[in-house]
């Protein structure tokens, strides 16, 4: 299949102000149409450039750039528009026209295009149908909420039926209730519509609850990619680690029991970090050990959670016993699909 | 500000306001219902009582001269209007991240408005006296005022549009060249309609600070009210013609003041 968008050797450098600044150091990725695909960073990752590299809003300072087939950095003015129309794009502070209703912002898109005005008139009852705001077409932005804006952002960019969504930290203004409900109703366009969407952000929570595969970006570069589950349960960069510590908590809990291990742990042992997945997190482990090898489990902090359909647990505990059977133990465990890593001896 | 002190100030702002309005009126209708031929002293309460012979005496040429002004506003906005509007979208559009960057533009424009607006509008007009023959047939009357007046406009104005146009969210722009919008029609879609509300105000300013320029293009055989107070409340000492005039200015820009305050309000949401 072919992608829907492919990036090659994207760089992007800032001159100007004395310094040049490398926003970007050689991207390359591709994402497959239909995909949810997340790219996550701390900002000055460079993550909104790259977003704005794929519409060319900054045209990269050198590589290829492929929307739907086309290579957008070699087409003119004219074309590139056409092609942009094809892009959808919602952002942080939604970018409503803020002199004109809702209504308006949503035929904004369709003006000029040689759509008669009835024709106009049913797409945008219908996409404020699917955003659930039929009732405010007549309301300006400013006397909307934060997530009904976004919404209406959305209805926007749908407006010219596009193959691509790009959505630029476009939950990081909203309260976590209404980001719930914005990644929801992006999740059902993806599956109504069939729209690839692209997902930039920096909270790893917007990435777990609605992305098929992520990228994570540190120093304009793609550090590590792949389908979200492999990361989640199998993550190489620390920066990607400390990612999913800020949704489970545990790299958080491991600095505290190191801090104090005495407080947390009654016996000695081995500090191991368990990290299952699949089957594996349906079995008995923990007792199945303890009996097995005659060693002492004991659970300092746990997290199991589902990502799309599959079960991903972690798990800090404590072995203690017999110097041998511990080792037996950390061999079971390999062979049953359970990832465990030695930390420290408490 | 607090909420507390703020509504003092406006009730302050309020009660200064309406004490003018009251003046101005009972002027007004003291001026209009009087009757000429045995009654030509105004009053202003008991204590105030000023002669209005003088302005009685020469009301029809105070007629001409407000007409003259109101040409001269009239005309002048018009065409500073369409340049400024042109050369403060130029200025918007051309400036360093914008959508038609140009350096050069950029810079020579905002350079020749700076010089143009350094110039004392009283030295202006007789700098371009011979400009205003060639291009008017004569350098006096509404005529000749006019094109010092809109030399002396534009760049004022086109400041003004300049300022309102960067207030807009520079986030409205890139989401319309996100939707593959051109450069025109983000000109005429976004800029000139989202920020039309800063443009009536800019406008607003711009044709109050007109009315003032064609009380000085009076001077120098331009005609009009400011032509008036000084020929005849001046020159010769009929202190009621001055203040008269002061009056008829003031309510004029009254008008225009308030109309375009409510139209700025009409329009931003």
């Amino acid at each position: 299949m072919q992608p829907m968008i492919k990036l090659e050797g994207i760089k992007k450098t800032f001159t100007g102000g004395g310094e040049d600044v490398h926003a970007l150091r050689g991207i390359d990725l591709e994402i497959m149409p239909g995909e949810i695909y997340g790219i996550i960073g701390f900002s000055g990752a460079g993550k909104s450039t790259l977003v704005r590299c794929i519409n060319l809003l900054e045209r990269p300072s050198e590589g290829k750039v492929w929307v739907n087939g086309v290579e957008l950095t070699h087409l003119g003015e004219m074309a590139l528009r056409k092609q942009r129309r094809q892009i959808g794009m919602i952002f942080q502070l939604f970018n409503l026209m803020k002199g004109r209703t809702v209504y308006k912002n949503v035929e904004f898109p369709l003006h000029f295009r040689g759509i008669p005005k009835k024709q106009r008139e049913e797409k945008v009852m219908n996409l404020l149908r699917i955003v659930g705001l039929e009732n405010r077409r007549d309301a300006y932005p400013s006397m909307l909420s934060g997530g009904q804006k976004q919404r209406v952002a959305i209805a926007r960019a749908l407006a010219s039926d596009p193959k691509v969504l790009l959505c630029d930290e476009s939950t990081s203004a909203l309260d976590p209730q209404t980001t719930q409900e914005i990644l929801e109703l992006l999740r059902s366009l993806n599956k109504e519509l069939g729209i690839t969407i692209i997902v930039i952000t920096h909270e790893m929570a917007v990435v777990k609850q609605i992305c098929s595969s992520l990228a994570v970006m540190e120093d304009g570069q793609i550090v590590e990619r792949g389908d979200i589950y492999d990361v989640f349960s199998n993550p190489r960069m620390p920066i990607t680690r400390r990612f999913i510590g800020t949704v489970d908590g545990m790299d958080k809990a491991l600095e505290e029991i190191l801090s104090s291990p005495s407080e947390y742990c009654s016996k000695h042992g081995q500090l191991v970090r368990l990290s299952y997945s699949g089957q594996s997190s349906g079995q008995a482990i923990v007792s199945m050990l303890s009996r097995q090898f005659g060693i002492d489990i004991s659970i300092l902090y746990g997290n199991i959670e589902t990502l799309g359909t599959k079960p991903l647990g972690r798990m800090i505990t404590v072995l203690s016993g017999e110097k041998h059977a511990v080792d037996g133990a950390l061999g079971a465990l390999d062979g049953l699909g359970v990832k465990a890593e030695v930390i420290a001896d408490v | 500000m607090s909420d507390s002190s703020k509504r003092f100030y406006k009730t302050l702002m309020g009660i200064m306001g309406a004490c003018m309005g009251i003046a101005v009126l009972y002027s007004l209708v003291k001026f209009i219902y009087f009757n000429p031929q045995n009654d030509t002293v105004l009053h202003l309460g008991a204590a105030w009582e000023i002669d209005i012979r003088n302005v009685v005496k020469t009301r029809l040429e105070l007629k001409k001269c407000l007409i003259q002004t109101l040409q001269m506003v009239g005309y002048t906005s018009a065409i500073s209007f369409l340049f400024g509007i042109f050369f403060g979208v130029v200025l918007v559009t051309t400036q360093k991240g914008h959508i038609l960057e140009c350096e050069p533009v950029y810079q020579v424009l905002d350079k020749i408005i700076n010089l143009l607006r350094s110039i004392p509008f009283i030295i202006l007009v007789a700098l371009l006296i011979p400009a205003t023959r060639k291009l008017m047939g004569t350098s006096i009357g509404v005529k000749g005022a006019i094109f010092p007046l809109v030399v002396a406009t534009v760049p004022f104005f086109s400041r003004q549009i300049h300022a309102a146009l960067s207030e807009i969210d520079p986030g409205m722009i890139e989401a319309a060249r996100a939707m593959g919008l051109s450069p025109a029609a983000i000109i005429f879609r976004v800029y000139l309609w989202e920020g039309l509300p800063g443009m009536i105000r800019g406008a607003t300013i711009t044709i109050v600070n007109i009315v003032a320029l064609t009380a000085m293009a009076g001077t120098v055989g331009g005609g009009g009210l400011g032509d008036y107070a000084i020929r005849y409340g001046y020159q010769r000492v009929m202190t009621d013609v001055t203040v008269a005039t002061v009056i008829i200015i003031l309510i004029l820009v009254t008008i225009i003041q308030t109309l375009g305050t409510f139209l700025e309000r009409k329009l931003s949401h």
